[in-house]
This record gives C-alpha cells, sequence and structure tokens, in this order.
C-alpha cells in the first residue's frame, strides 16, 4: 500500500515537473531600439485581432511629420493655449486660441488673417471653433454664447441658452463645441451636460437634446439598486450620488451627415474603453453599433512603471475624412487613432505621454481635424501645429480598404498584393486578398488567407464551399465508405455476441456503468469495485479531451491561441475540480450519515465523466466538419452528453451514499459549499504567503538603499 | 553529535565570509580626497603659455582665463564675446552679465540625506566669492574651484595646443565632505554659444547623425535639456521617458556658429562619462548654448515598487577617467557644420582612424535568420526559433541579388545563431541554429562569397545574454549596477509605455543583461576563433559598437569609463587577425575602427528645438569607413529614404527574410513587417537601375561641402569633382546643370552633368 502511494505521488510530481518544465517560457524580445527604421519618432503599429486576443504589430507608417508651425515660425506673438481648430472646405485653417484669438492659414498654411474680436465682442476662454461655408462657429464657453462670425470677423449672430421647457432651469449653458450639418442644423455640446448636444434648426431655434450617451448598468448595479430601494429611507435614497451618462468630448459630421461624437471615458473603472466613439444617425441611435468596440489600446492592462499602476485612456476628440476613416486621440498617451467606417483599427500614430518634446509626439493634444488625407493637430502645452502628411502607401492603402468594404474585391487586388508585400503585417491585405480568393472561386486560398488573418468569417464561408466540393465530387465514394463501415460494425457485433472478450470485473463494470448506472453503482457498492486507478485513466483522458478541444479543434470554433493556452489552469478546471468535489463531498457526506468511501465518489465522478470525453472527441471531430453557423447542432450533442454525464453522478452519488435524492441535492449544495470554503482557504494561504514574500522584498530592498 | 553539527555550521559561515571577502580582491577601489580648507589665491595677470597661434592669459581683475588668436587678433574667453566687453544699456546703466554665462564651471551634487540634486553655478559658488586658487602649470593654468558650502573643490586645467585649447577635470584631483556628493561637473559652459535671435548662427549637436539648432526665438519657459553621450547604457530607463524613439549623441563633439566665427568641442577625454547640455532661447540669459556634463560618479535610480517611489544611487567612489575637451576656433567658410566635420575627422585620422579595407558598397543586405516563436506540442506550448532564412536561402537570396544587380554586395546575416534574433546566450553560443542550417552549409556560403568578393559578416551579439551557457554565466558574469546587484534590463515597447502590451516583461524570464566588461575580450577572442571554424572573414558585431555601458565591479568602468577605448583595441585586435568587422548605428569610436558601418544614423533625435537634421556623421566617415543606410523598406516613403542615402552618396540597405508565418506579427523586430524578399528583389532592381551610375561616381569620395540651397532642395559636393542637387520637394527645381525633377536628383563630375 505504502508503494502504491509512493509511486501515485512520484508520478503526480513527474507530472508537475513536466507541466512546469514545458509550461510556455515567455521569451524576452530582442528588441533594438532601431532609430534609424523609422521616419517618424514613435512607432506606428495597429492591432491585430487574433485567437482570444489582441495583439500590438509594427506596421509600416502612413503618416510622416510634416510641419510643425509655432506662434515664432507662423510670426505672430506667443500663443495662451491652442484650443481648437477646424479646417474649411477650402483648405483654410482656423485655429482658436483661449486669449480671444481666432487665426487663420492659408492652405499653405502662411498666415492669412489674426482676429482678435468678433464684431466688438471677445470671446476669452472660448474652447470651440467650427467653420462651415462662409461661418465660422466660436463656442465662447466662458460667455455662454455661440458667436456666429464670417470668414473676416464680422459679427453675425450668437446662440444663447434657449428658452424652452426641455432645457432644465439649473442647466449650464457653457458651449465647448459646435458643428453644423449640411442642412444648417447646430449641434452644441455644453461643458458639464450629459443630455447630449443641443440641437438646433436651420433657423437657429433650439429643438431638442440630442444623442447622449446612457448610463452602463449591469447586473451588480441592477442588485444594488434594487438593496439601495429596500434599505433607505425615500429621502436618504433621493440623496445618495447618482450615476450620470459620460459628456462628449467633441462632435463632427461627416459628408452624409451622420454625427461623430467622442466620449472621455465609458466607465472609469475599465482599463480599456468601450463605445466611445458612436456614429449617430438623425434619430441618435449609434449606427456603428460600438458599444463594444475598444477604442484606444485594444489591451490594456496599463502596467505602467515598476508598480502596477493604471492610466486609462481619455478620448479627447474625433474627426472623419471624407473617405469615412475617422481619427481620435487620446489626451493620456497623446496618441492618434485611425479606424476605417467599420472601426476596424487601420493605425496608432503620435505619443509622447507628459513629456513628448519630439516633433510628432505631444504634451496635451487638444483637438484634430482632417485636410483632405493629411491631419493637423494642436497642442495646448507645446502650442504647436502639426500637419501629418498622408504618404503615398497611406492613400493607397485608405483607397484599397474603401474598395474592399464596397466590395470590389477582384479590382482591389492587384493592390493589395503590392501592399502585402511592402507590409507582410497588414491585416487587412490579408482579408483584402481572402475576399478577393473567395469572389473568384479560389476557396483554398480564401481558406490560406483568412487563416493568417485570423479572420473566421470568410474562413467558414470558404470552408462551407470546400465543402460542397468535396461533397459533390466524392458523394459517392463517401456512401460507399459509410456503406463498408456500417457492415464492418455488424460483422463484428455479430463476432462479439459468438466471442465474448473476457475483460476484468472492474473495467467490465467501468463499461457498464455507461449503459446501465443504477446496476453498475449498485454492483460496485456491493462487491466493493471502485478503482481509483481506472479512475485516474479516466481522469487523464477527460484532461486530454479537454485540452485537445483547444488544440485539435478546427480553427473556426477554437478561441484560445497556443500562446494563451493555459495548462494550469485547465488542469485546475478538470482534475483539480474533481478532487476538489470528491473531498468535499465525502467530508460533507460523512456528517450527513453517508455511506460511501472517498475512492466510490472519486470513481463514480469519474465514471460520470464518460460521456464527456466521449462529446470532447466528437466534437474535435465534427468541428472539422461543421461551420459555425451550424454550431447548433454540436451544441445540442454537447448539452446533451453533459446532462448525462451529470445524471451519473447523481446516479452514482446517490447509490454509494445510500441516500435519497432529497438528501443528495442538501450534500450537494453544501459540498458546493465546501468547496468554495476549500478554495476560500487556498487564496488566503497564497494571499498571506504572497504578503510574507513582498514584506521580506521590501525588507530586503530597504537595506539595499541605506 | 550537536558540537560536530556546530563546528560544520561555523566552518559554513567562515566560508561564506571568506567568499564575500574576495570579491573585491584584484579590483581595488579608491575613495575621494578629502575636502580640506579653502585656499583663496589670484594671483596678478600672467601669460601662462604661448605658440605661434595663440597664447593663454590668466586676467585677475576679470578673474579668468583669457586665450588670444594672434592670427585672427582676437580674445576669447568661456563666456560670449560680447560679454567680455563692458556694455550700457539705454539708461546708460552697465550690463550685467547672467551669473550662468559668465560662470568658469557649473556642478551638480546630491544631498545625501535628503535624496534630492542642487545645481550650482561656479560664478556663484566660488568664482564670485574667490574661492579659487590659480597655478601656472607647464603649458596651461591650474585652477581649484572651491565650493565651501557644499565642501567640495574641483580643480580644472587649461591646456594651450597648437590648433585649440584643451580643458581637463583629473577627477583624483576632486575633493568633497560627507554630507553632499559631486555628480557631475560642466566647464566653460557658455564657450559654445550664440547670442539669441542672432541671424547665421547656431548650435550643433551630435544626434543621430547632427542636428542644428537655431536661437531664433527666445521666451522665458526656454529648453534645458540633457542627453547622455551614447545613450543610456546599462541603466533601465525611466519609463516616462521611454515612449519615443530617439538617437543617440553618436559623436563626442558639440558646437556654435556665429557668423564666420566658429567653436568646436571635442570631447577628447571622458567622452562615455559625458552628457550634453543644451540650454537655448532664454530670455534671461540672453544666450544659448551646448556643453559638456561630466558624470563623475556611476548612478542609477532604484524604483520601489511598493510606495511608488524612487532612491537616487550614487557609487562611492569616482570614475577615474579624466575629462578633456578640446576646443578648436573656426573662422570663415569653415566656421559652419562642414567645417566642424572636416576637424573632427582630422582629429580621428590623427587619433587612429584609418581608411578600411573594405569598400564602398551600393547594395547591402541585412538578411534575417531566425527568431523565437511559440509553438505546441501535444497541448504543451514551447519556444523554437522559427527560420526566417535559412542559410541555403541566404545563398540564393545573394546569388540572385548579385546576379540581378552586377553587384558585389555586404551581406550581415542578422540572427542565425542560436536564439535567432532574440536575446539568448552570448554570442548566440558561437552556433548556427539547427533549424537555420548547419556549418557545413555556412562554410559553403562563406567559401562562395569570398571568390566573389561578397562581404559576408556573421552577426553576433557580444555584449547582451539571458541564459547561461558555457561562455558566460547569467548570473556570475553579468555586469553590475551601482547597487552591486546584477544588471538586469528589459526592452520596452512604445505603445501605452508598458513594457510589454502582453504583460510578457513582467515575468522574470524576460531579464536580460549585460557581460562583465572585462569579459569583453575573452568573448570575442571565442568569436574570432567561431568565425574562423565558420570559414568566415567578416565579423558584424552590431551591439558592441552602439551600446556603451557601466559594470561598477570595476572602478575604472565608472559611468561607462573606458568603453571607446576598449571598444576600439578591441576591433583593432579582430582585425589584426585578419577579420573584418562590421557594425551598425555604430557610436564614432567603434565606427573608426570598423571596416564597414550599417544602419548609419540618417537623422536626429527630432527634438522639437532641434531645427534641421545634418549629415555630419556622413561627412566624417564617408569616403574613410564605407556607410550603408537603414533599411530602406522600413520607411512610409521608401524613395524619400533612397534619396536621403543619394545626398550623402550612402550605400542602400535592404532587411529581408524568405519564409513568413503570422506569427511573427508581433515580434519584437520592428524589421519583419518590411522584409518580404520579393519586394526587396524588385526593389534593389529599380535601384540599381536609376541610382548605379551616381553611386559609382561617388564611390570612397569625402564629402566636402553639404548646404540647404532652399527648403528640401539639399547640394552636396564630393573631393572627387561630383556634385549632387536632391530636390525632395513636390516641384522641380533649376540647377546650374538643369533642372532636377521633383523627388530626384541629378549630380555633376566636374562641372558636367552625369
Amino acid at each position: 500500500m505504502r508503494s502504491l502511494r509512493r509511486k501515485a505521488l512520484v508520478f503526480a510530481l513527474s507530472i508537475l515537473v513536466f507541466i512546469l518544465v514545458l509550461s510556455p517560457c515567455t521569451g524576452a524580445f530582442a528588441m533594438t531600439q532601431f532609430s534609424g527604421h523609422s521616419d517618424v519618432p514613435y512607432d506606428t503599429y495597429t492591432y491585430w485581432q487574433t485567437d482570444g486576443n489582441f495583439k500590438a504589430v509594427y506596421t509600416k507608417p502612413l503618416f510622416e511629420v510634416g510641419e510643425v508651425l509655432s506662434a515664432h515660425t507662423l510670426g505672430l506673438d506667443g500663443f495662451s493655449e491652442l484650443v481648437d481648430i477646424s479646417v474649411s472646405e477650402d483648405g483654410y485653417v482656423y485655429i482658436l486660441d483661449s486669449s480671444s484669438r481666432m487665426i487663420v492659414l492659408t492652405k499653405d498654411h502662411k498666415v492669412y488673417k489674426e482676429i482678435k474680436t468678433i464684431g466688438d465682442k471677445e470671446f476669452k476662454g472660448a474652447r470651440g471653433i467650427y467653420v462651415v461655408d462662409d461661418d465660422v462657429y466660436i463656442s465662447d464657453t466662458d460667455n455662454m454664447r455661440v458667436l456666429i462670425t464670417d470668414k473676416d470677423g464680422n459679427f453675425k449672430g450668437e446662440l444663447l441658452k434657449p428658452d424652452s421647457p426641455v432645457v432644465p432651469d439649473d442647466f449650464s449653458y457653457k458651449p465647448i463645441k459646435t458643428a453644423v450639418d449640411k442642412k444648417g442644423y447646430k449641434y452644441i455640446l455644453c461643458d458639464g451636460s450629459y443630455y447630449g448636444a443641443l440641437l438646433y434648426s436651420p433657423e437657429n431655434k433650439f429643438l431638442s437634446f440630442y444623442g447622449s450617451n446612457s448610463v452602463k448598468t449591469g447586473i451588480v448595479q441592477f442588485l444594488e439598486d434594487i438593496w439601495n430601494r429596500l434599505t433607505m429611507t425615500d429621502e436618504k435614497y433621493e440623496k445618495q450620488a447618482r450615476k450620470f451618462p459620460y459628456q462628449f468630448t467633441d462632435l463632427c459630421i461627416d459628408k452624409n451627415g451622420f454625427v461623430y461624437t467622442s466620449t472621455g471615458k465609458t466607465e472609469s473603472s475599465e482599463w480599456v474603453q468601450k463605445g466611445v466613439i458612436r456614429k449617430l444617425a438623425p434619430n441618435g441611435n449609434d449606427i456603428i453599433d460600438s458599444g463594444n468596440v475598444v477604442f484606444g489600446e485594444k489591451e490594456v492592462p496599463l502596467t505602467f512603471g515598476r508598480g502596477f499602476y493604471i492610466h486609462a485612456q481619455n478620448m479627447g476628440g474625433v474627426t472623419v475624412d471624407d473617405d469615412d476613416y475617422f481619427y481620435t486621440f487620446d489626451t493620456t498617451y497623446n496618441k492618434i487613432y485611425m479606424y476605417d467606417s467599420e472601426c476596424n483599427n487601420v493605425c496608432v500614430i503620435g505619443g509622447g505621454f507628459d513629456s513628448g518634446r519630439q516633433k510628432g509626439t505631444f504634451q496635451k493634444i487638444n483637438a484634430i481635424d482632417h485636410i483632405g488625407d493629411d491631419l493637423i493637430v494642436i497642442d495646448g502645452i507645446k502650442n504647436t501645429i502639426t500637419v501629418f502628411k498622408c504618404n503615398e502607401y497611406g492613400k493607397q492603402l485608405k483607397l484599397l480598404q474603401n474598395m474592399t468594404l464596397k466590395g470590389e474585391y477582384t479590382s482591389a487586388k492587384a493592390g493589395w498584393e503590392e501592399i502585402l508585400k511592402s507590409d507582410r503585417n497588414n491585416r487587412f491585405a490579408y482579408l483584402g486578398l481572402a475576399k478577393a480568393a473567395y469572389a473568384e472561386g479560389d476557396y483554398g486560398k480564401a481558406l490560406e488567407l483568412s487563416k493568417t488573418a485570423y479572420e473566421k468569417k470568410i474562413y467558414s464561408e470558404a470552408y462551407v464551399q470546400l465543402r460542397k466540393e468535396f461533397l459533390y465530387k466524392n458523394i459517392w465514394w463517401i456512401i460507399l465508405a459509410a456503406l463498408a463501415i456500417v457492415a464492418v460494425f455488424v460483422i463484428l457485433s455479430k463476432r462479439k455476441k459468438k466471442r465474448t472478450i473476457k475483460l476484468g470485473e472492474r473495467v467490465a463494470l467501468m463499461k457498464d456503468s455507461l449503459g446501465h448506472p443504477v446496476i453498475s453503482f449498485t454492483k460496485m457498492k456491493e462487491k466493493d469495485l471502485a478503482s481509483v486507478k481506472l479512475g485516474v485513466v479516466i481522469l487523464v483522458v477527460y484532461f486530454l479531451s479537454v485540452a485537445s478541444q483547444t488544440l485539435l479543434g478546427s480553427f473556426m470554433f477554437v478561441s484560445e491561441s497556443v500562446s494563451s493556452f493555459n495548462i494550469l489552469l485547465l488542469l485546475f478546471r478538470t482534475v483539480g475540480l474533481v478532487i476538489l468535489w470528491t473531498v468535499s463531498n465525502w467530508a460533507v457526506s460523512c456528517l450527513m450519515g453517508g455511506i460511501g468511501k472517498m475512492k466510490e465518489i472519486f470513481t463514480v465522478v469519474c465514471y460520470g465523466l464518460i460521456p464527456m470525453i466521449i462529446a470532447n472527441f466528437a466534437y474535435i471531430i465534427l468541428t472539422h466538419v461543421f461551420v459555425p453557423d451550424e454550431v447548433a447542432f454540436l451544441t445540442t450533442i454537447m448539452t446533451a452528453f453533459t446532462i448525462y454525464s451529470a445524471i451519473m453522478i447523481v446516479i452514482g452519488t446517490i447509490i454509494i451514499h445510500d441516500f435519497s435524492f432529497g438528501k443528495f441535492v442538501a450534500t450537494a449544495l453544501l459540498t458546493v459549499f465546501a468547496m468554495a470554503i476549500v478554495l476560500f482557504i487556498i487564496v488566503l494561504i497564497v494571499v498571506l504567503v504572497q504578503q510574507f514574500i513582498a514584506f521580506g522584498a521590501t525588507v530586503y530592498n530597504e537595506m539595499l538603499f541605506r | 553529535m550537536k558540537k560536530r553539527i556546530s563546528a560544520f555550521l561555523i566552518c559554513v559561515l567562515l566560508c561564506l565570509s571568506a567568499v564575500g571577502c574576495g570579491k573585491g580582491a584584484g579590483s581595488a577601489k579608491v575613495a575621494p580626497l578629502k575636502f580640506g580648507k579653502v585656499e583663496k589665491n589670484n594671483p596678478d595677470s600672467f601669460v601662462a603659455s604661448e605658440n605661434d597661434n595663440f597664447s593663454l592669459k590668466w586676467d585677475s581683475k576679470n578673474k579668468r582665463v583669457e586665450f588670444f588668436d594672434k592670427e585672427k587678433n582676437r580674445t576669447f574667453s568661456y563666456l560670449p564675446d560680447e560679454a567680455m566687453e563692458v556694455r550700457y544699456d539705454a539708461d546708460g546703466y552697465e550690463v550685467i552679465n547672467h551669473p550662468q554665462i559668465i560662470s568658469p564651471i557649473n556642478i551638480t551634487i546630491f544631498d545625501k540625506s535628503k535624496n534630492i540634486f542642487d545645481k550650482i553655478i561656479g560664478h556663484n559658488g566660488s568664482d564670485k566669492k574667490n574661492e579659487f586658487s590659480v597655478s601656472k602649470t607647464n603649458g596651461g593654468i591650474s585652477i581649484t574651484f572651491y565650493f565651501e558650502k557644499q565642501q567640495i573643490s574641483v580643480q580644472v586645467d587649461y591646456l594651450l595646443r597648437d590648433d585649440s585649447i584643451l580643458i581637463k577635470i583629473d577627477p583624483k584631483k576632486i575633493a568633497e565632505g560627507d554630507k553632499y556628493m559631486l555628480t557631475s561637473v560642466s566647464v566653460a559652459p557658455f564657450l559654445c554659444s550664440v547670442k539669441n535671435k542672432t541671424d547665421d548662427s547656431y548650435l550643433f549637436v551630435p544626434s543621430g547623425c547632427g542636428a542644428l539648432v537655431y536661437a531664433d526665438e527666445e521666451k522665458a519657459d526656454a529648453v534645458d535639456v540633457s542627453d547622455e553621450m551614447y545613450g543610456i547604457g546599462s541603466r533601465e530607463p525611466d519609463d516616462s521617458a521611454i515612449k519615443t524613439l530617439t538617437a543617440d549623441l553618436t559623436m563626442p563633439v558639440f558646437g556654435a556658429k556665429n557668423g564666420d566665427k566658429g567653436m568646436l568641442a571635442i570631447i577628447e577625454g571622458g567622452t562615455e562619462s559625458t552628457s550634453l547640455r543644451i540650454n537655448t532661447g532664454n530670455s534671461n540669459i540672453g544666450y544659448s548654448a551646448v556643453y559638456a556634463d561630466f558624470d563623475v560618479r556611476s548612478h542609477t535610480t532604484l524604483y520601489k515598487n511598493e510606495d511608488w517611489g524612487s532612491v537616487n544611487k550614487f557609487s562611492n567612489e569616482l570614475t577615474t577617467n579624466t575629462l578633456a575637451i578640446g576646443y578648436y576656433p573656426l573662422y570663415g567658410d569653415k566656421a559652419d557644420y562642414v567645417g566642424m566635420a572636416e576637424k573632427y575627422r582630422e582629429y580621428l585620422l590623427k587619433n587612429g582612424m584609418k581608411k578600411s579595407g573594405e569598400e564602398e558598397r551600393m547594395i547591402n543586405l541585412e538578411i534575417l535568420g531566425g527568431t523565437k516563436v511559440t509553438e505546441s506540442a501535444l497541448g504543451v506550448p514551447y519556444d523554437t526559433v522559427y527560420a526566417t532564412t535559412t542559410v541555403k536561402q541566404a545563398e540564393k537570396i545573394i546569388t540572385e541579388i548579385a546576379d540581378i544587380t552586377k553587384e558585389k554586395p555586404v551581406v550581415q546575416l542578422c540572427g542565425f545563431g542560436d536564439s535567432g534574433l532574440d536575446i539568448g546566450k552570448i554570442a548566440g553560443d558561437l552556433k548556427l541554429n539547427g533549424s537555420i542550417g548547419s556549418t557545413d552549409d555556412l562554410k559553403n556560403l562563406s567559401k562562395k562569397c569570398l571568390d566573389k568578393n561578397i562581404g559576408l559578416y556573421f552577426d553576433y551579439d557580444a555584449l547582451q545574454y539571458k541564459e547561461n551557457s558555457s561562455l558566460a554565466s547569467f548570473k556570475n558574469d553579468s555586469a553590475l549596477a551601482v547597487n552591486d546587484r546584477n544588471i538586469r534590463l528589459k526592452y520596452y515597447y512604445s505603445w501605452c509605455g508598458t513594457v510589454d502590451s502582453t504583460g510578457k516583461g513582467w515575468n522574470n524570464n524576460s531579464n536580460f543583461t549585460l557581460i562583465k566588461r572585462s569579459l569583453i575580450p575573452g568573448i570575442l577572442g571565442k568569436i574570432t576563433g567561431s568565425a574562423d571554424n565558420f570559414g568566415l572573414k567578416g565579423i558584424s558585431l552590431s551591439t558592441l559598437g552602439s551600446i556603451a555601458y557601466s559594470d561598477n565591479s570595476e572602478q575604472k568602468y565608472y559611468s561607462k569609463g573606458q568603453m571607446p577605448e576598449q571598444v576600439y583595441s578591441q576591433i583593432k585586435k579582430i582585425k589584426e587577425s585578419g577579420k573584418k568587422v562590421l557594425l551598425s548605428n555604430a557610436n564614432a569610436y567603434a565606427a573608426m575602427a570598423a571596416d564597414y558601418v550599417l544602419d548609419s544614423p540618417s537623422k536626429s533625435s527630432q527634438y522639437d528645438f532641434m531645427d534641421e537634421d545634418v549629415p555630419f556623421y556622413q561627412i566624417v566617415f564617408k569616403g574613410t569607413i564605407p556607410l550603408a543606410s537603414s533599411p530602406l523598406a522600413m520607411s512610409g516613403d521608401v524613395d524619400k529614404a533612397i534619396l536621403k542615402a543619394v545626398e550623402t552618396g550612402t550605400g542602400l540597405t535592404f532587411a529581408m527574410s524568405y519564409n513568413y508565418t503570422n506569427k511573427l506579427i508581433d515580434n519584437a523586430d520592428v524589421r519583419y513587417f518590411g522584409s518580404d524578399y520579393q519586394n526587396a528583389k524588385s526593389l534593389i532592381k529599380n535601384a540599381v537601375d536609376e541610382y548605379k551610375d551616381y553611386f559609382d561616381a561617388v564611390k570612397g569620395a569625402r564629402i566636402v561641402d553639404h548646404c540647404v540651397v532652399e527648403k528640401n532642395i539639399v547640394k552636396t559636393q564630393f573631393d572627387n569633382g561630383v556634385t549632387v542637387y536632391v530636390n525632395y520637394s513636390d516641384k522641380d527645381y533649376d540647377t546650374p546643370f538643369g533642372t532636377v525633377k521633383a523627388k530626384s536628383h541629378i549630380y555633376s563630375v566636374g562641372g558636367e552633368r552625369s
């Protein structure tokens, strides 16, 4: 017995060592600062969505830093703080300085005019400027108005706080941004307003609020709200802090009249920002359904510095060009993010965090606009106007992606091939070529390219076509093969009846438990036939079957990549849970008068896993036959087998403990509770050990620093 | 039994103590001198030294050292010429110079008890109080400046030479008290300065290829920045400073041009321990200046996780390097950056730079061998090297390129060692990775290249490693940081300023280290042996030429001490063994010893205050050491990148790899995205068709003049009579040789258009 235990211990340790040794070694990257490799003082990159996660990927620069203008280079007196910028259709650049100054630059960025008053009105503290046709709108924040002027600074009118029952009395009318669509409707954002934009008619009549953000509520908030309602007095409930929607930080209007809005953050507690850019239809609905799209950095456990310090991103503005590409900037890291009309990230440029001292980097981006394909960005601390020029490569990429989005796959094919030569990391090119190959009926190529791009949708579409072709060509062979298999089964089953293979009693019981769980588990209890060895074998096979689902399943179904696959977690989720259940159930059952032994509980649970093992392997095979759209069938199979497993475990547990069903339910619930306690204790020990180590490290560090 | 155990434990303890005692054996460290009493000595004015060109004089009244240029009849000192004269403002009051511009020395000190730094302007701290002692020395003047309050004294020696003045500081003559530590010293901060808002004047800083700073703007919150010479070495960078890409200061020179007068400063000793400070556009001072700040101690900032705090840690002892800066007055058309570059080239030629044995090549290839990717075996992930180009594929590439272009390229084999392009065992364990090829394959390739006069260089990382090998142990052979712990470094990614977007950087496995400085010669010796085994004539040492770092295991290596001397002598030694040495993005001390330099810097750090990039690096080295550009396909505008190389006649470089997998998408080596071989092949063919004649014409020629004719139009003249105009603009431009089309070039040989 002792030798058996020792063997088991050695075996367990061997497995553990094997797993630890071969678990993912996160290799360091030999990233050398090849400063000469880049035209710009920052890395241009984008994100690929691979299996289960996002990866930041270097990409060829689409923009170069064209000009960096300052008051000095423009021959002007120093700026106070550049706050906003707007480019007219004829390419003139209107820049707003917070000290009641509007500077107009010509197309070649020479000073055309400097305006300090509109009529006799100063606009010190104004935070927004917008040019449309011949009118300039200045959001005169501190003076609580929007000034309307012509290009020469002649006063044309103003928009004041509307006198409307829709607008609350305590509404603070401090305009920060204004936008005007082609029909003359005006949208005004006010500082601190969570109602959305104020919408004015072409005749400058206030109509309503437009497109506010909504408060995100999860189950926790819902339960908290109910609890508060139950426990608080009405007075107290009214007084408690309410959660309001976040205000917009910027808005702009595209050539089709859709309004793009940016919101600083949607949820301060989240590390990544979802849905911070919205494209609103006239009725205020978000038509790009961006609620679940992560804008900015896709993977932001913003582990910064040597501690785990988080700098949440904060989207400060948005602009959209005539090709429907939109650009937003983050005021935390001072980066600019470019997206296509389907919210796919094209590239990330800029940077500098709060110390951007180089051309093309920033200390505080205040606004962004575009001039054709180029971008123009102002920095409120450096007081610079930076022009990012889109290079030929960038223009070509934009053109091809638009062609692909419009369905002109084959026309874009040659272009994508060229792009791919220049940048092998270009996911748009792989997707464009995959779609072109699909359109041309080259499904094999489409399959290969879409797999390279980690694109499951096109892959499955191409797969369906290839499957169809295969079935069409080989239908008779398949039928013949099926008949042959059936024939072999029939023959084998007849022979089996004649000559029963002698199996060991325990193995036979395990086999029988699948079809006759009641009889088998009763027999096991009566004759003491529970087998830990067999149980371990089944458990190992179960673990392998679950691991194989991830590693051998079809590309279309697998949601985890090899690199992110965590074998230790899986081990806990499978083997760990079985052991935890076994121990907890044994402990609880002992108290509840159960007569089952620990090895019996373990055996029952392991035998109960057999249907799931079968289902898992079937799943692996079937994922290579079906596509995700046909997944309902697979899910049904998996669910059925899982339920059968559960039934086996329930029956087995009732029998070995000699429980009634009611008592089983009670012990099961207590078992789950016991499992939670065991887990809690384990976590507690781990945390204590961690803290003890951290304390030791602190003492050690302090000693070194002294 | 108890007695035996006790005796055993005592023995073990004694042994351990003995081991600890032996750690510093053989590397005795010398503590700085103790601050004594202040000696005030301001003798009457005297001429200390004189030669045919200059005289060196002590001016007792103004309390300053003065230099007299006999030919130009000009007296100058460490303050701007204009500030030497007595001036009066509009109301008739005498203009009092700002203390900073008349200060002969500035020091930075560290208050040990408060963990804070303080900068002391020499004029206020010593000069004005007459707390200095002047003496005449052999060939010059020696002044000891006393900072009594801080209990620090520094001796500065001024020496006269035929064409320049040398200012020296020997750390052995620095004395300190107990409360403050001296951390850095700057001498003659405004000797290279220009008056703000003056025409035809600028500062020159050696950032990357070189940059000019025009002092044409003046404001109160002016720029005062500092950059370390040759990069930050073995220190972990401050997180907030590593979000963007910067170019290192590759050459120990700086200068100022004031109309027809110029001043070039060459840091001739202790270069590696200096930082360049640039103070520009300050309206309070009225002048802009560039000067060297000499770090006399090794320093690091230790960050504490628990309270987000930091502690500054300095070596107790001072560096042993002597700081020496030579100031070279320049006049007329030699007063600009081209004149400065020529002077610096002369200096390098006098000090060991020799014409390379390798000839300049138009086409240069960086072939990427392999890199680590994660694979899975039976569901267990593991890292393995993926061969992006095998040796046989490299041979195919080289043969094809040579056939297509009829050129004989220089080829750098990168990442062909044990761990590919990733940091692994030191020098790739001197092995060829099995998945990339066999030793016989490499020998064959080497032989073919030798036969065809193709320069083949196998790249070894002789400094960085993270795994134990028979050559170096990760724990015992790594250089030491200031706190006597092994140096551990991480590479930083620019997105979001995180160590690594996937959090991998936090894993200790990703730490790498640098080899102990004293072991470098041994490693290089083994690399030479390994190259012999592979039948290679060329060795590429990309990291050796571009990384300078401190190793606090020996005092002479403090503050990056003696890195230039060490690297220079070791490269020479390798060359003496019959090998050729290729470097990447090399610092000046390494470039001057190399046979070939790839990735030569073509731009500066592009700081906001830098107005213009100039090809100073290329002017210095081209024609003596063959240079090649960075890989061109990485650029957003390849045509422009080629024109940039044309501007200076620098060879064209193409990174390439043969195989691709989408597992490379998040590879940290930025070259992978633009390294498609087929693309590179077509780029090379086009470049050869268009530029071969030009590159042949400027092969081996030196640059003798370079100027910006107008915005986006640049003219370069070579010593063999070739003149080229490069037009980066969108419009055609008329030159004396004809019209140069937009985004194109035109050149002439001896005035005749080609």
